[in-house]
């Protein structure tokens, strides 16, 4: 064996020659690629157009399969390379927030409730397809959804995914009870049903679905969050207390303590396999229930046919549930925001908006007054909820609107720990609603600034 | 091919002022420090600059999409005084990072030695051991994930449905809605997870240690008790600090059991450092109080490296 002149050990790298080649070779790489990530810019020859949309995962598969049907199309008529990417949807705030941070990412985002005001400096104004989508549609149900903090539309308004009681119209009937009208009745017939077996879901959880029904209870006990100006935290009230001793009434008697541990997929999964007797849900418990042709344990008869949709229960101050709103904004960093507005005003035309809503088989509830009353909803019984739940839906942050304060409290899900606590008796209803007053005034006053 | 001439360190292109200098102070052979520069590189911007970006966003109000300001030390005030699952984050991480390596250093040893005396079948067993620690965490914590499900646990159905269980009419077991149960949850799956590790590392341990050590404690009557507490762990002792080391520094910083399992919850009982820094910096957006989160470990394995190191070279100066 030849010693090297290296010294020990050098042997396996070769003749010094190639040590230099080496070196040089991994210099030029080196720089290379630092330059491209210092410019953020691909070499020409890497350089293709290409619109990519990120969406939350559908609840009802179909509805992203159209959806990406026609963002193909639209690709294939435009001559542009287009990309469909979905996450699942308690992962797109993380996602969003990460783009945003990165200032890369995708062209199109699905957003929701207070994104649009969150993300104000980061989204592309829309106000001129907002008014063109809407002046075709029939003009929109609600007018202060989407808007940035500068009162411009900072997003479209795509849909909302209303939460009626799922029920179990069979057991109630065993019972020998009428279908639940109030929150009185829903403990009521909980407790009984409990009994037997068949316990109220309610997510006391981090799951979306617990962010949104925590809030309808509160406000249909006449309960707010926060003022109509959007800026004064309202939360710390006897309603409001009045409301978490309910919450812990309803968790005592009528749930039983999975729910604290749910997460968005659970009580549908509960209503469908035949143990839970109500949740509050979109149609999605159902439409699952008929896919897996699941059928009422012991019998031979499919769970859906006896689950039926009734309105959100009234409480003392009325009927109030709240919703989440969908919509679709473009990033301003995006190269190529005027394609990406085409890609809306496609999507949205009457003709697209109305596959997509077919898909999504009622879940996707139109923004939009001409599909208000589509005969979609006049198609199956179980629908007939949706035409009419509007009525009680309000969106994030109700009685003000939307705000960035309002969508930083739901992603904390500050109301489903307060209302966790208050169930459990880890802290008393005051003393939740008092430490959840501290912190949203911490986030307000942020915000406020 | 090179000359000798040519090949006297990487200096000969430079001016005799400056290669005395670069000679005096690195050495004759500069090639070395070319061919550790792209690990330089990387290191620092992998590593140094994220971390000294993390000191800064820790002590400013840098809140993701917003113009940040630098406020000092508030975010750690604020973290001591008033947010109270942050202390929950401090018990959480001390009782998971205890409890969990603990029982894999006492299970590891047990199975080792178990392993050792095994001779049929030892390539498949030993093969087997590590499946739960090549397997992607992820994925084998979906599995756990759905075991524990808090409707339809496995567990449950089984303590529910079959004998001898039966007999004794086993309730509703909340794997992970029980802030207790929740925590013990994640604290068993890590150390499934982590067990392997253990096993194989302490074996290879076992094996490097000489049998005549043994034979000669035979010759003089030591019982077995006597010849593990003597001969066998003292001679483990550097391998187990260097396994308890890493496996300390992974679980103090393991986020992907808890986030699959339980995301933090019943009501943030299972948040651990690095679940509560993410929630917070990424998901709250409070990049400011999530990067203050994180760093508050930093200090504490500082302390726990330099105390384990120091007692492994201690024991590297053990004399047979």
């Amino acid at each position: 064996m030849t010693k090297s002149k290296n010294g020990p050990g050098t042997e396996l790298l070769g003749s010094d020659s190639s040590r230099r080649g080496f070196l040089k070779g991994t210099a030029a790489v080196t720089g290379g690629l630092a330059g491209i990530l210092a410019t953020g810019v691909a070499p020409a020859v890497g350089q293709e157009r290409e619109l990519k949309m990120l969406v939350n995962s559908h609840f009802v598969p179909a509805a992203d399969a159209e959806l990406k049907r026609q963002l193909e199309e639209f690709g294939k008529a435009e001559g542009v390379k287009v990309r469909f990417d979905r996450v699942a949807h308690l992962q797109l705030p993380a996602v969003l927030a990460g783009e945003v941070q990165g200032q890369k990412g995708h062209d199109i985002i699905s957003t929701r409730d207070g994104n649009a005001h969150l993300y104000s400096k980061h989204l592309v104004n829309v106000d001129d397809i907002y008014e063109k989508i809407g002046a075709a549609g029939g003009g929109w149900t609600n007018n202060e959804f989407g808007k940035g903090r500068d009162g411009s539309q900072k997003t479209i308004p795509w849909y909302f995914i209303s939460f009626p009681i799922a029920i179990r119209t069979d057991l109630v009937a065993e019972i020998g009870e009428n279908l639940p009208d109030t929150w009185d009745d829903v403990l009521r017939i909980g407790t009984k049903l409990k009994a037997k077996g068949h316990p109220v879901g309610i997510q006391l959880s981090h799951g979306a679905d617990s962010n949104w029904i925590l809030r309808g209870m509160l406000w249909s006990w006449g309960g707010k969050m926060v003022e109509a100006d959007s800026k004064t935290v309202a939360i710390n009230s006897k309603e409001a207390i009045d409301c978490m001793k309910f919450v812990a009434s309803l968790y005592k008697d009528a749930m039983q303590p999975e729910v604290l541990a749910w997460d968005d997929r659970n009580n549908n999964v509960c209503l469908a396999s035949g143990k839970c007797s109500m949740i509050l849900n979109p149609v999605s418990a159902y439409r699952s229930a008929v896919r897996d042709e699941a059928l009422i344990q012991g019998t031979d008869r499919p769970v859906h046919q006896v689950i039926n949709h009734i309105m959100p229960p009234k409480g003392p101050a009325g009927r109030h549930m709240a919703a989440a709103h969908q919509s679709v904004g473009i990033w301003k960093f995006s190269k190529n925001v005027d394609i990406a507005k085409k890609f809306l005003e496609y999507h949205f035309a009457p003709a697209n908006a109305e596959k997509h809503l077919q898909a999504s088989a009622g879940y996707n509830q139109p923004l939009l007054k001409s599909n208000a009353l589509h005969p979609l909803y006049a198609s199956n019984s179980k629908y007939y909820f949706a035409p009419f739940i509007g009525w009680y839906t309000h969106a994030l942050g109700w009685p003000g609107v939307p705000t960035a304060a309002a969508q930083t409290i739901w992603d904390q899900y500050l109301l489903p720990d307060a209302a966790a606590a208050a169930a459990t008796g880890k802290a008393t209803p005051e003393e939740a609603i008092k430490k959840l007053e501290k912190q949203m005034t911490r986030i307000y006053k942020r915000f406020n600034k | 091919m090179a000359t000798a001439s040519e090949v006297e360190g990487g200096v000969r292109n430079t001016s005799p002022g400056v290669r005395s200098f670069l000679r005096r102070n690195l050495g004759p052979d500069t090639d070395g420090y070319l061919f550790v520069l792209p690990s330089i590189v990387m290191v620092l911007c992998l590593i140094v600059y994220p971390f000294g970006l993390a000191v800064y966003f820790s002590m400013s109000d840098a809140f993701i999409g917003e113009p940040m300001e630098f406020i000092g030390l508030e975010n750690f005030v604020y973290i001591f005084e008033e947010d109270d699952i942050f202390l929950l984050v401090i018990r959480n991480t001390i009782l998971f990072a205890v409890i969990s390596v603990v029982c894999k250093v006492v299970l590891g040893l047990l199975c080792a030695l178990l392993l050792q005396r095994i001779t049929h079948l030892k390539r498949f067993l030993r093969g087997a051991m590590l499946l739960p620690f090549v397997a992607p965490t992820a994925l084998t914590t979906l599995g756990w994930w759905l075991i524990l499900d808090p409707t339809y646990s496995h567990i449950n159905w089984i303590l529910q449905n079959t004998f001898p269980f039966t007999l004794f009419e086993i309730r509703d077991y909340q794997f992970l809605g029980e802030p207790t149960l929740a925590l013990g949850s994640v604290i068993f799956v890590n150390i499934w997870r982590g067990l392997p590790f253990f096993i194989i590392t302490i074996l290879a341990g076992l094996m490097s240690i000489p049998d005549h050590l043994y034979e000669a404690a035979d010759i003089d009557g030591a019982s077995t008790w006597q010849k593990f507490w003597k001969i066998t762990l003292p001679l483990l002792k550097p391998v187990l600090a260097i396994i308890i080391l890493f496996s300390t520094i992974f679980t103090l910083a393991d986020f992907n059991i808890v986030y699959v399992l339980t995301r933090g919850g019943p009501m943030n009982e299972t948040h651990l450092f690095a679940t509560y820094s993410f929630t917070l910096g990424i998901l709250n957006h409070e990049v400011g109080l999530g990067a203050a989160i994180s760093l508050f470990l930093f200090p504490m394995m500082v302390l726990f490296v330099i105390f384990l190191l120091r007692m492994v070279r201690r024991d590297s100066a053990y004399e047979l």
